[in-house]
């Protein structure tokens, strides 16, 4: 399926300069087969892509033009994911912030096949994110928070995601949760801090939710210190940016 | 100096009465919030912490403390951490959302989460007088 069509496209650039890949998104018909029909259309959009042969193909967004759109990439099942406001992905393997720059390392970089860029009004923000950070495969009711979706920035995401993965491997070693709610919570007093809360709710008592819930904080913990330096960022949304909090009563 | 488990002692004595349940409730959660913070701030403090207030920083102190005991800070402990981000959450709901109501089960959970807190304080966090930490 082809969610996006390159309506044009231009190539410039010698052997030893960045080649130069104008290109732009023309709003996506609906059709029968395509599973964003009844979710998101697309609009125009030009973006541009540049992709030189030393470090990586990257791809250039203007950085006002980007705060517009969330990007979803393709899977190879053609399920769709969103991916946020950023363009953020498996793919990514650096961002830049002057200008916006992000290397990706798939070659070629045919993105209108692995990307669809989506104006953001037209989204259900809520559950697509649901979808994004793996709720729906714990198999248990789940919901977020209209706020949390704001926190919800590249590397935050991805620290999520984590939190889910740890979670759902709890799950399957028998924490018995019966509701996820992905909700935001401020600092009302000074606000200084903001961060994702995890609220699971589970059939356990006192002392089993908090033997429970100290083993997934251990486990957060864990990942947390072990990530790499290059992933400190991540590293520092886990400790930082949310909290797994368990209710019983 | 007012012993703030006081709050905790008095939650748990209103807890089953009866009437004004809302108001119970909430006041519970609420309570139970600042018993936790009103120690935590005072143990720290007295183990060289800087998180009281002084006229430049006041609203800062609920931040102050908070961060002693995430990564980082010098008391870090990731399951006091979220019992307090629970706690908080609480708490706000209690004191500012009206809209949304709290129950029996909401304050047993802010007891419930206040235990925790105070129990690791007495038993490893603040075991040891400030002097000998």
């Amino acid at each position: 399926m082809r969610a996006l069509t390159t309506e044009t496209y231009q190539k410039s650039g010698t052997e030893t300069e960045p080649v130069l890949l104008e290109w732009s998104l023309r709003r996506h018909e609906p059709s029968a087969s395509s599973p964003l029909s009844n979710k998101v259309s697309l609009i125009n959009w030009v973006g541009r892509i540049v992709q030189s042969r030393n470090p990586s193909p990257c791809i250039e967004i203007d950085p006002d033009t980007q705060s517009n759109f969330v990007f979803l990439a393709q899977s190879l099942n053609d399920s769709f994911r969103l991916v946020g406001r950023e363009i953020w992905h498996d793919q990514i393997m650096a961002i830049r912030e002057e200008p916006l720059t992000y290397w990706v390392q798939a070659a070629g970089l045919c993105l209108a096949d692995d990307f669809a860029v989506c104006d953001d009004l037209s989204l259900e923000p809520a559950a697509l994110s649901g979808e994004d950070l793996g709720l729906r495969s714990l198999g248990v009711p789940w919901s977020i928070e209209d706020g949390a979706h704001g926190l919800l920035d590249a590397h935050t995401c991805r620290a999520a995601r984590m939190v889910v993965q740890i979670i759902h491997d709890e799950m399957r070693l028998g924490l018995p949760v019966t509701e996820i709610r992905l909700d935001r919570l401020d600092d009302y007093d000074s606000g200084h801090w903001s961060e994702l809360v995890f609220r699971l709710r589970v059939l356990l008592d006192t002392q089993a939710a908090n033997a429970a819930w100290d083993r997934l904080l251990y486990e957060i913990g864990k990942t947390a210190d072990g990530l790499s330096d290059s992933n400190k960022a991540v590293g520092d949304a886990l400790h930082d940016r949310m909290t797994v909090v368990l209710e019983w009563f | 100096m007012f012993d703030a488990k006081q709050f905790v002692d008095l939650s748990r004595s209103i807890l089953n009465t009866e009437g004004l349940d809302e108001a119970r409730f909430r006041t519970i959660s609420s309570r139970s919030l600042y018993a936790v913070f009103l120690i935590a701030r005072e143990e720290l403090q007295q183990r060289g912490c800087k998180v009281k207030a002084t006229p430049d920083y006041f609203s800062q102190e609920h931040d102050r403390v908070r961060r002693e005991f995430k990564v980082g800070g010098k008391f870090r402990h990731d399951g006091v951490s979220s019992r307090l981000t629970a706690l908080y959450a609480l708490r706000w709901r209690a004191d500012y959302n009206p809209e949304k109501a709290m129950t029996i089960e909401d304050a047993k959970q802010a007891l419930a989460y206040a235990d925790y807190v105070l129990g690791t304080f007495a038993e490893s966090l603040f075991k040891n007088p400030p002097s000998a930490s």
